[in-house]
């Protein structure tokens, strides 16, 4: 009797309900193992104001009506939309997304969806950041995809990573712009890794072509945390504490081996060595220098939304001591974050994001044989002791000149840059109709930095008799930097499907960017206080000495960068994809001939698998081709196309009159262009067995035409005064090419998650112009090999290594006396036994200049990578290997030139009358064949294969920890680091530029040339995440 | 369906807004230096053309030019048998063990700092022969134009005897270049000589006796 009852009941109900309210109530579920979904977001369908999200166990109530849509969400699970019948309750499962197709991309002044994109753009989330600990923002992109090489060129804490997408494209700037909420910003360094979502890396031209002149380099789209509509809130802590050591340290030669060799060189010993026999091992000073440093990072975060607002707000905290000089190369950073959004009415949003943060970075010298400890330690002999019997430092009696005691140096250096950097955002959205959205965004980035640099004076030899270890005059200086960075950037977008079939979304746009910098400098000698505490400018009278005891300097620089754009998307069926895009942009950094150029790029894509069915396995094959203009300025100065007077002086007449001229210290170029790279690409994305196994294949050519340089070797120009930078001109081109391949593997056995990706990329650079220039650009100089050691050439790589080739040892005096050139005469009649044979590459019968050729390129064949992740029941292992393979290093880290310097063990198989079977020359103090210029014999085998993380964690069950409201308890550990496989012998084989900062010219044919670099840590440590 | 034509009423609005606002930016896109005076200012009154040709001169007193020496006696004494070059070894210095052994070339760093040093000289010397050539009547003494201008051909004059004397042939420029004109061509030693004789017949017919200036104003060759 009751069951009927109920039927008819329901009967009515169901005929009262249309149109009628009533309390919905659900449960939403995981598809695969019906845990429940906590937080998942309900919204009845196009109203913002009506919704809800799940509790604890992922259950619901909401009122709603019959044949209303309610919409379901949460964050990595597929949306799913439901007309309400009148089943009351219900259960919902979420199905996983499915990545390729669903995932969301946030592309240049947009979003796509992955199946829309036609271009090359990889992402990396912040699930895929957290499996490893990085100390920087770049370390979070290294290996993650494929296209991008990241160099961390030196291991000195706060340092910037150089970053190369699809290669090197041009010889000054080749970074690429960062973009981040919609500010574009310069570097990345105040940025925390854990604040990130989610960072796109725009590859192809068609992708990039938006940003016009700046995105010639690519993009990278960096959007960080933010709560989700309606979701609940959350409170994560993230912290880690580590310890740093050096990874390996060279093989030098003892104390007893160097006394050995270098009485072998010179027998008459000037420099009084002592007997061998009568030293040791002595100081092994690579040892005295490196120490093991602590790292700590700790980071609360705040995320949350209702159904109108988001929010998330963070703050950081991290600080790294350097393994060189502990606290004198450490970095410490100080980072708060507030971004939010508010739906205000149906159709108005605004937007809020403010950032501020503060670092302070002590540096020591690095990378550079006449300053840096590192390369000091290399060279200092080992038989002087670091401290004298009285415990002050001691100085080498022996290695005089530009090497000293690196650990004196290090304690004397003092070098603090400290910067406060603030970044604002307002927007606003603006819903107009259906299809219609304004958007405005305004920004400020606003930086204030200083540089403080202190040197004392000390004398080491009091007798006067060295002088090496010695300066007299004390010194402080003091830069105060400002630089502001505006841009308003608004948006007209439109979105419609007609007839279900054709879905068109087009976009117009203006943007405006103002930059400017400007700075301050007072640098004072000789104070009465030598202490750094003590040593500020106000110490002395600024007007008190001469003149030779202070400099001053000023600048200001202003750019602007006004630009207008369009995109039209286009899609049938979700099928075929079409994208064109245009942008104009005129930069204040052209005359006002070529103050505009135009940026067109057309993108093309095709879903097989839509139409038809090739494999059953294959569910997922999409072709892609794209081609695209890009600008590039950045390498330029503020106002190239004119000229400033300068004041020069001159003494005239017997009774020496001091007049003052003035005259333009570089000549203008009224003629001034924009730089062009023009890039195609072709590739395809695939994904088989449901996606478990997909693949990424592009293949591309970029071309860069119209280089902007600073042309400096053009003497006749009348440019290129002291310490002034040559005009820039439009000369060359450049071709980068190149295959890249992702792959991915995810599947589960049982509870064992696997996640597998893996990602190689091959790109062959060439010069291709020079323009009217027929000297090569050579760079690269050290003092060791007495000269340049790179060029940039046509038809050659950039940076390319230039030397002579070496053709073994002569193994006694009638091989010198055999190698004859046509004529019958010794092609190196300064030859001894047990010198180098050069090859006589042009065959002119003398070894000359004209016998250096390409010895190496210091840029790698293929870049590759692994990152594989393993969970099981709570405990999770992710392993990430990185390397490149065929690229070569300049080992340039020994003063050969100084002929007593401390040399690598190799060299004690030297070449004597007792071992005449070797490949190391002689020891000669003479050394008239000049073994030690620069040949393939500095030349090593760049290829390394890095073991940069390996993490073990384990997540307490959910059903424990919630009883304590902890949402999720993670504890790590972690090395980096911990493995490194390579055959360069030097201290560390992941080299990029001389110095990531500096994006001159020479700092970038520069590359792969270790002076004596600042090697990389390897840090083990353990880390808790704890999310309430 | 009202309230939709308000929403396009005032999207126009706004995309109005927009482009108006922006056309003003154009204006923005018109940068100069803020700090010192523009070559383009330059050259109006006779102080200007006076410190143009003491910048003319200041290139004589050149011998360390982008942070490399380049003194007279290593191209002369060096490279014969007036002085060995001497150091630690013939890896002290290499650059200059290639001169004294006859094998400096043209990316030698002392040559290229000598020729940046003498063609900085040349340009400066171009720079008075054509702007302050240029100025008018009411902006200079005619009579301190002629001569500011001979002493100009006579610097040049100086600059290409050095260049020839120590080179042979060198790139004749005998004008400002444009950046597309960098690239000069080498003239023969006789092109350099024969332009030498006439940049100094030109200031010979021009100049004063060395009485005809003061103490203060003798300008000395050093």
């Amino acid at each position: 009797m009751h069951k009927y009852l109920y039927c008819v009941l329901l009967l009515l109900a169901s005929a009262g309900l249309a149109g009628q309210t009533f309390q919905l109530e659900g449960t939403i579920l995981d598809a695969k193992d019906k845990t429940p979904i906590i937080g998942a977001n309900i919204l009845v369908d196009n109203t913002a104001s009506r919704g809800t999200v799940t509790d604890l166990d992922g259950k619901f109530t909401l009122e709603v009506s019959v044949n209303e849509t309610i919409i379901l969400s949460y964050t990595g699970y597929r949306e799913k939309k439901i007309t309400i019948t009148d089943t009351n309750p219900i259960d919902i499962l979420l199905e996983t997304e499915d990545k390729i197709l669903d995932e969301f991309v946030v592309v240049g002044y947009g979003t796509q969806k992955r199946s829309e994109i036609n271009g090359a753009v990889s992402v990396v989330l912040a699930e895929d950041i957290s499996k490893t600990a990085n100390l920087r923002l770049e370390q979070a992109l290294q290996g993650r995809t494929s296209g991008v090489q990241i160099t961390q060129s030196s291991g000195s804490p706060g340092n910037a990573l150089s970053v190369r997408i699809r290669g090197t494209g041009t010889p000054l700037n080749s970074d690429p712009l960062y973009i981040v909420d919609g500010v574009w910003v310069d570097g990345v360094d105040f940025l925390n890794p854990s604040d990130i979502e989610s960072m796109s890396v725009l590859k192809d031209a068609a992708s990039v072509a938006i940003y016009g002149t700046s995105g010639a380099n690519g993009v990278v789209i960096i959007t960080t945390k933010e709560g989700k509509k309606g979701s609940k809130g959350t409170i994560t802590y993230d912290g880690y504490r580590g310890q740093q050591e050096v990874a390996r340290t060279v093989d030098l030669l003892n104390a007893q081996e160097y006394a050995t060799l270098i009485l072998e060189a010179n027998e008459s010993n000037p420099l009084n060595i002592p007997d061998p026999a009568s030293l040791g091992e002595g100081t092994n000073w690579q040892n005295e220098i490196f120490q093991t440093a602590p790292i700590e990072s700790h980071q609360l975060s705040f995320l949350g939304g209702s159904d109108k607002t988001t929010y998330g707000v963070t703050g950081g905290y991290f600080k790294q001591d350097g393994i060189v000089g502990g606290e004198k190369s450490a970095f410490e950073r100080y980072s708060a974050r507030f971004k939010g959004s508010n739906q205000v009415k149906d159709w108005f949003k605004i937007v809020t994001n403010v950032n501020y943060t503060r670092f302070k970075r002590n540096a020591l010298p690095e990378n550079n044989e006449f300053s840096s400890p590192v390369a000091f330690a290399l060279n200092i002999d080992p038989i002087t002791s670091v401290y004298k019997d009285d415990g002050s430092f001691n100085f080498s009696p022996y290695v005089v000149g530009d090497v000293k005691n690196p650990v004196n140096r290090i304690d004397k250096t003092y070098s603090t840059f400290t910067s406060d950097r603030l970044i604002g955002l307002i927007g606003q959205e603006l819903k107009i109709g259906q299809a219609l959205t304004f958007k405005t965004n305004a920004s400020m980035d606003i930086t204030f930095a200083e540089n403080f640099g202190f040197g004392p004076s000390y004398n080491l030899d009091s007798t006067g008799t060295f002088v090496h270890e010695r300066v007299d005059q004390n010194s402080v200086s003091k830069e105060k930097l400002k630089w502001t960075n505006f841009l308003v950037e608004n948006l007209l977008e439109y979105n419609k499907t007609f007839a279900e079939t054709h879905t068109v979304s087009a976009l117009v746009g203006t943007s405006f960017r103002e930059r400017n910098s400007e700075g301050l400098y007072v640098g004072l000698a000789d104070l009465p206080v030598n202490t750094p505490e003590d040593a500020f400018i106000a110490a002395q009278n600024i007007n008190d000495g001469n003149m030779d005891n202070r400099s001053i300097g000023e600048w200001i620089s202003e750019s602007a960068l006004l630009s207008y754009f369009t995109r039209v998307n286009y899609n049938y069926k979700d099928k075929y994809f079409l994208t064109a895009s245009m942008r104009r942009d005129g930069s204040s950094r052209f005359g006002a001939e070529n103050k505009f150029a135009n940026f067109p790029a057309v993108s093309a894509g095709w879903l097989i698998t839509k139409d038809y069915n090739i494999l059953k396995s294959l569910n997922f094959l999409k072709l892609k081709a794209s081609w695209g203009k890009n600008g590039n300025e950045a390498s330029l100065s503020d106002y190239g196309f004119t000229t400033i007077i300068d004041p020069v002086r001159y003494v005239f007449g017997s009774d020496q009159t001091l007049a003052v001229g003035s005259a333009p210290t570089v000549p203008a170029n009224p003629e001034l262009k924009w730089e062009v790279s023009t890039q195609t690409d072709f590739g395809f994305d695939a994904g088989l067995f449901n996606d478990r196994l997909t693949l990424t294949v592009d293949y591309f050519i970029k071309k860069t035409d119209d280089i902007l340089i600073p042309a400096s070797i053009l003497a006749t120009a009348g440019s290129g005064i002291n310490g002034s930078s040559p005009p820039f001109q439009n000369i060359g081109s450049m071709e980068n090419k190149g295959w890249e391949f992702a792959v991915g593997y995810r599947n589960n056995f049982g509870q064992l998650n696997i996640d597998i990706s893996a990602n190689a990329t091959f790109i062959k650079n060439t010069v291709t112009g020079l323009g009217d220039f027929t000297t090569p650009f050579s760079s690269g100089y050290n003092q060791g090999l007495g000269g340049n050691t790179t060029r940039m050439e046509e038809g050659m790589p950039l940076g390319f290594f230039y030397g002579y080739v070496t053709d073994g040892v002569f193994e006694n005096r009638f091989e010198v006396k055999e190698y004859l050139n046509s004529a019958g005469e010794e092609i190196q009649p300064k030859a001894e036994a047990g010198d180098f044979k050069f090859v006589d590459i042009n065959g002119d019968g003398i070894i000359s200049d004209l016998d250096q050729t390409m010895v190496g390129n210091p840029y790698p064949d293929a870049v590759i990578a692994l990152t594989a992740s393993l969970d099981y029941k709570g405990f999770d292992l992710n392993i990430f290997l990185q390397g490149t393979v065929g690229n070569d290093i300049v080992n340039a880290t020994t003063r050969y030139d100084l002929l007593v310097s401390n040399l690598p063990s190799a060299r004690f198989n030297r070449w004597t009358p007792d071992n005449i079977d070797t490949d190391q020359p002689a020891m000669s103090i003479t050394d008239l064949n000049q073994n030690f210029r620069f040949s393939d014999y500095f030349v090593e085998d760049g290829s390394y294969l890095r073991l940069k993380t390996v993490q073990l964690g384990y997540t307490l069950p959910k059903s424990f920890t919630r009883k304590f409201l902890v949402e999720k308890f993670r504890v790590y550990i972690s090395a980096q680091n911990l493995l490194t496989f390579t055959n360069y012998t030097g201290l560390d084989p992941e080299i990029g530029k001389a110095n990531p900062y500096d994006n001159s010219i020479s700092s970038n044919l520069n590359y792969g040339v270790d002076r004596g670099l600042y090697p990389q840590a390897k840090i083990f440590m353990g880390g808790i995440n704890i999310q309430f | 369906m009202k309230q939709l034509s308000q929403h396009i009423l005032k999207s126009f609005t706004l995309l109005a807004i927009l482009v108006i606002g922006f056309t003003g930016c154009e204006q923005e896109l018109n940068k100069l230096p803020i700090l010192g005076e523009l070559e383009s200012n330059f050259y109006q009154n006779e102080e200007d053309a006076i410190a143009a040709i003491t910048a003319a001169y200041d290139p004589l007193q050149y011998n360390y030019t982008n942070s490399v020496y380049h003194f007279r006696w290593f191209f002369g004494d060096f490279a014969s048998d007036d002085a060995i070059k001497g150091g630690s070894s013939v890896a002290d210095q290499p650059q200059l063990e290639a001169l004294s052994v006859f094998q400096g070339t043209a990316n030698n760093i002392h040559t290229n700092a000598d020729w940046t040093a003498k063609y900085i000289g040349i340009y400066r010397a171009n720079l008075v022969i054509e702007n302050v050539g240029g100025m008018t009547d009411d902006q200079i003494d005619p009579d301190l134009k002629s001569q500011l201008i001979a002493e100009a051909y006579f610097l040049r004059a100086h600059y290409y005897f050095e260049l020839v004397t120590t080179y042979g042939g060198v790139p004749k420029v005998d004008k400002l270049l444009l950046p597309s004109e960098y690239n000069t061509a080498r003239s023969s030693a006789d092109e350099i000589w024969s332009l030498i004789e006439s940049d100094l017949t030109e200031a010979a017919l021009q100049l004063p006796a060395k009485s005809g200036y003061n103490s203060s104003q003798q300008k000395e060759l050093h």
